[in-house]
């Protein structure tokens, strides 16, 4: 049997015990001795989050493929648990092995949200790594961060030896080669560090040097080296169906916030929305054939024992084979007594069926996440859905049963007013009288429920609106307040319920998604006041983070509040996704201009992303792929402007250079 | 029909609370493509029943769970598709088919076994006082429940008390008439054998859940 980290005494005495002792179903073990390299993969929050993680499960499986690695996990210990290993001074340790992560070659950290980073503190210093990358030696393992939050590294930069830019599956194989094989050649860290920086995707922090000008903007922002790329280029999967699948994921004893299989559809999507990174850095749209998903869905089933199954994407309506796949699932599913769980569709007549047949009508609600309260503001954002699609979507579900709609919106979008503000209640009133019109009293089976839910926008790396200003906190809560003494004021206001998020975490998420290097010293603080869990409202502490700021001398309105002219040279300009700043920069003045652009099956529009020649882009060369996306119709056969030809053309060929 | 599973609870699995091992084994008869019988309603969940909750922290070799499966399987086929199926921690050691009026296993516990191993210091006392108590005709103590206090007779819950070396054996009442915990049993000796305030065992193990006559739940059915 496993010898566990924890001892007796401290398992019967903390809350879920069953979060640190590993040996879950599909859980891969392996005898230390034979490996030339350990990886402890770490998601920093509680593990019922952690173990959902679709890209954690998948690196897991690829890792442990080879002979020569072992990976295991490990997840951020609860406040009950952290508090007793700083008492007794127990290490942090990894589940498989339960052996502790500072004797692990590698502690790779992946960053999934802004509110994590005083976590990734915490995991480095219950494992007795030095915070930061410029303190550590031999002795310490080389710390890894990768997910979205790389997209702006910089804030955390300095407590990362590595960070991966782009999709793990890629050049993980190319760096655990070079590490072994240097590792055996009794090589420094350094020196490890310094070759790690020439493979594609791979960011070293620490050979990078960047320069302010005195109003406090970057300068610059370059190698320290000749030899050290000056630009660090994304990496992604060129093709779905030969990147193998985790079809044996590990199923956790405790119940996970996401406790089924997940399939990945495909990656990327063709919306581009204004205000969303992932639309934007996981350009462009790659698909797993229908065949290979089938495959991949029945033998994860049967490897996992799961009876829930759910499609992952950005956008399921525009995978190019959604009926044939949801067709079979629903045969399949049945046969096994699994459920079928379809996030992020569009609702139009065929999702509706399909959902009718998959769950309880009375009991399920459906979702438009319409973002924007007014049609002009929806263009501004190029959120594809107009109100029309709302209530046409809305009036077939009527008629089906369903009575409980969600709204999702944002406050704080740019070149938002208080017409737009008021439309959002406005827009769900119009919603509820639909009901009423559409509905006959005799018909009706309970009331019609409509709950609206609104963000604050908080303005991403690499997307359109980088450029955007946010607004104080005072500012959010004032409009928030507006909107919710607006739906009083409606006639239907008793069907309508709304809800807003917190606004201190809009602000400090807005400072580390586009902070540099000097936010850095400021996580430490809040870490040494404290602060952990950020992601949980009852754990956050805005007080102990302003404190932080205070402490640290940084201003936290310089990244919030500041107008940034379009020249700026920008902390994450050193990444290069594929799409240009240049496209950006125009999708920014037609946001400005309200003008839509088409989405990737429409029209290309030129973003830069075709550099990578896979996917839908137009300059993919491959014929399979080209004849797939020839079944979607539109792709391709509509000419570009030549306008628009030029300028596609123009930034594939100046990514091709750089 | 409806077969019984005979199971064991090791390492980290001691961890694991009742409802996610029942959540657990649903997981595991479908790993293992044995077809369970639903039930009705819009959300079927599989007929499937232990027969008493483990504490947490306990090991076992002898946990029981009912499930009604579809015909057409032997049980010898169905305990190597859930071996096959299941992890090292959350062993499977038999399978038995139960004839039509057998009760279920809920119903049925009446007695459970325990192994106690215990620190060789105390060996000897608690030998003593297991001897001393099992000498009582009634041994009357006062359990606290969330609301009140309750009095009650142990003597007549434990069926078996021995020390053998290290090892402390005890059969007590367990389900749903009496149900006595071996932590109280031990707090009681060592109390008697005047141990240091706070002195635990070293682990505590289940062996065996058996009706009220003393049959093994194992030996019900073929």
């Amino acid at each position: 049997m496993r010898k566990l980290a924890l001892s007796e005494e401290i398992l019967n005495s903390i809350e879920k015990p069953a979060r640190y002792v590993g040996g879950e179903l599909n859980t891969v073990m392996k005898d230390p001795a034979t490996v030339d390299l350990r990886f402890a993969f770490c998601f920093p929050d509680v593990y019922e989050i952690g173990m959902g993680n679709l890209g954690l499960q998948i690196l897991y499986d690829q890792f442990n493929r080879r002979p020569d690695v072992w990976c295991e996990r490990l997840y951020s210990p609860w406040p009950d648990l952290d508090k007793i290993m700083r008492e007794k001074k127990i290490p942090l340790f990894a589940l498989e092995s339960q052996d502790p992560v500072k004797d692990f070659d590698f502690l790779g950290i992946t960053l999934q949200y802004e509110m994590c980073y005083s976590n990734v503190l915490q995991v480095l210093d219950l494992s007795g790594i030095p915070l930061y990358a410029a303190e550590r030696t031999a002795a310490d393992p080389i710390v890894i961060g990768g997910g979205p939050c790389t997209y702006n590294p910089e804030p955390v930069a300095a407590f990362f030896d590595l960070i991966y830019i782009g999709e793990g599956e890629v050049v993980y194989d190319a760096l655990f080669d070079l590490y072994i094989r240097m590792k055996k050649a009794g090589a420094s860290r350094e020196s490890f560090l310094h070759e790690a920086s020439k493979l594609e995707g791979i960011y070293v922090p620490s050979l990078y040097e960047p320069r302010y000008h005195e109003d406090g903007t970057l300068a610059a922002f370059e190698p320290r080296f000749d030899d050290v790329p000056k630009r660090v280029r994304r990496v992604i999967v060129r093709e779905m169906d030969r990147q193998p699948y985790p079809t044996s994921p590990i199923v956790p004893y405790l119940r996970p916030f996401q406790d089924r299989v997940t399939l990945e559809i495909m990656r990327g999507c063709i919306r581009g929305c204004r205000f969303c990174q992932a639309g934007m850095v996981y350009r462009p749209v790659r698909e797993r054939s229908l065949a290979e998903l089938k495959e991949i869905a029945v033998a994860a089933l049967k490897a996992s024992g799961y009876d829930e199954i759910s499609l992952s994407s950005l956008s399921s309506s525009d995978y190019s084979h959604l009926a044939g796949l949801v067709t079979y699932l629903m045969d399949e599913c049945e046969a096994r007594h699994v459920n079928i769980s379809l996030p992020s569709l569009r609702i139009d007549n065929f999702s509706l069926d399909v959902m009718s047949r998959v769950q309880d009508i009375k009991k399920s609600s459906l979702t438009f996440a319409a973002e924007a309260g007014t049609q002009r503001l929806r263009d501004v954002i190029n959120k594809g859905l107009t109100e029309e699609d709302i209530m046409r979507g809305a009036k077939e579900a009527f008629h089906g049963g369903w009575t409980k709609v969600k709204f999702y919106f944002m406050l704080g979008l740019p070149t938002e007013t208080e017409e737009d503000r008021k439309g959002i209640p406005e827009l769900c009133e119009r919603v509820s009288e639909l009901f009423y019109e559409e509905i006959p009293k005799e018909e009706r089976k309970g009331k019609i429920q409509i709950t609206a839910s609104s963000s604050f926008f908080v303005p991403k790396p690499f997307t359109p609106f980088e450029w955007a200003v946010m607004e104080t906190k005072e500012e959010y809560l004032a409009r928030a307040h507006f909107v919710k003494d607006t739906f009083r004021a409606q006639k239907n206001n008793r069907a309508m319920h709304y809800e807003y998020h917190d606004a201190d975490v809009t602000v400090l998420e807005g400072v580390f998604a586009r902070g540099d290097r000097r936010v850095a010293p400021v996580i430490r603080r809040a870490y040494e006041l404290g602060c952990l869990f950020d992601a949980w409202s009852e754990q956050f502490n805005d007080d102990k983070w302003q404190q932080a700021f205070r402490d640290c001398g940084v201003d936290p309105d310089f990244y919030t509040l500041r107008e940034r002219p379009e020249e700026e040279l920008f902390p994450w300009d050193f990444i290069d996704i594929g799409v240009t700043k240049r496209f950006l920069r125009r999708e920014w003045d037609r946001a400005m201009e309200g003008v839509v652009t088409p989405n990737c099956l429409e029209q290309c529009s030129g973003c830069g992303a075709g550099s990578y020649g896979c996917g839908i882009c137009p300059t993919n060369r491959n014929p399979q792929e080209q004849a797939a996306r020839g079944m979607r119709g539109a792709a391709g056969k509509k000419a570009p402007p030549d306008s628009e030809q030029t300028a596609a053309a123009e930034d594939v060929a100046g990514e091709v250079t750089t | 029909m409806i077969i019984r599973v005979r199971f064991g609870k090791e390492g980290a699995l001691r961890f694991i609370g009742h409802l996610d091992v029942l959540r657990t084994f649903q997981k595991i008869f479908r790993r293992a493509e044995i077809p369970m019988v639903y039930s009705q309603g819009f959300s079927p969940h599989p007929i499937m029943s232990f027969a008493l909750p483990l504490g947490l922290g306990l090991s076992s070799e002898g946990e029981y769970l009912d499930a009604e499966i579809e015909d057409g399987m032997t049980t010898a086929e169905i305990l190597s598709r859930l071996r096959a199926a299941t992890s090292d921690e959350l062993p499977v050691y038999a399978v038995r088919m139960l004839p039509e009026k057998a009760g279920n296993a809920m119903a049925s516990v009446g007695r459970a076994a325990y192994r106690l191993e215990i620190p060789a210091e105390y060996a000897p006392a608690i030998a003593a006082a297991a001897e001393m108590l099992l000498a009582e005709s009634s041994h009357i103590i006062s359990k606290k429940t969330k609301t009140q206090t309750v009095s009650f007779d142990l003597r007549p819950c434990i069926y078996e008390l021995t020390c053998r070396s290290q090892a402390l054996f005890m059969t007590l009442a367990a389900g749903s008439k009496a149900n006595v915990k071996p932590e109280l049993v031990w707090e009681e000796l060592s109390r008697g054998a005047a141990l240091a305030e706070g002195a635990k065992p070293l682990s505590i193990r289940r062996l065996d859940l058996m009706t009220e006559d003393g049959t093994s739940l194992g030996d019900i059915g073929e």
